[in-house]
């Protein structure tokens, strides 16, 4: 069980609010349908005003699941412009070594563009990213630089 | 489940939650859950 992790539960009580969702509990039922919750355990990373700007569905491992709470925090906090912080987190969801490390460099160079609209370094994350996993989806989403 | 629960402070009442994250200035994580 990926929550029983001492570090992925660290990570969480040091970082975050965690709050259950139970269906069991019928008073969550509207979070659930808010969120188009539909497959149990899913993880929502969300902002102090309650939008969810990550949702992991299934289980994860471990080491993947803290690279999903560093990419959805950082998320998060792009949202609210928090930009040092969110490419904290990045930088090192994309150090580690798991299956998330594509999706964490497809964001961090969006956070570089988003703090200092450097589209050198943007650009320059994105080409690593093709370059190491060209296989990945999230290869696949990133756009080359414009031509001079 | 009674596992981890042990070794995460879960906050179980939503409002609070949303409070405790402004408050502190944190993200909420939002586990969705089925018990057994």
């Amino acid at each position: 069980m990926t929550y029983s992790n001492h570090t992925v539960a660290n990570y969480i009580n040091d970082n975050l609010v965690p709050y259950i969702a139970s269906m069991g509990d019928r008073s969550a039922w509207p979070l659930f349908r808010a969120n188009h919750v539909i497959w149990t355990p899913s993880a929502g990373l969300a902002d102090h005003k309650g939008s969810i700007h990550h949702l992991s569905v299934g289980f994860s491992p471990p080491s993947d699941f803290l690279s999903v709470l560093r990419i959805g925090r950082a998320r998060c906090m792009m949202a609210w412009m928090r930009y040092a912080e969110a490419i904290k987190e990045l930088e090192q969801a994309a150090a580690s070594t798991n299956s998330m490390v594509p999706e964490a460099l497809f964001w961090l160079a969006t956070a570089y563009y988003f703090a200092e609209r450097d589209t050198v370094r943007m650009y320059a994350i994105w080409d690593k990213l093709a370059t190491l996993y060209p296989d990945s989806p999230w290869a696949r989403h990133i756009y080359p630089p414009p031509s001079d | 489940m009674e596992h981890a629960v042990d070794l995460i402070n879960w906050e179980t009442d939503y409002t609070r939650a949303l409070e405790s994250a402004r408050d502190q200035r944190r993200q909420l994580l939002v586990y969705f859950h089925k018990p057994n």
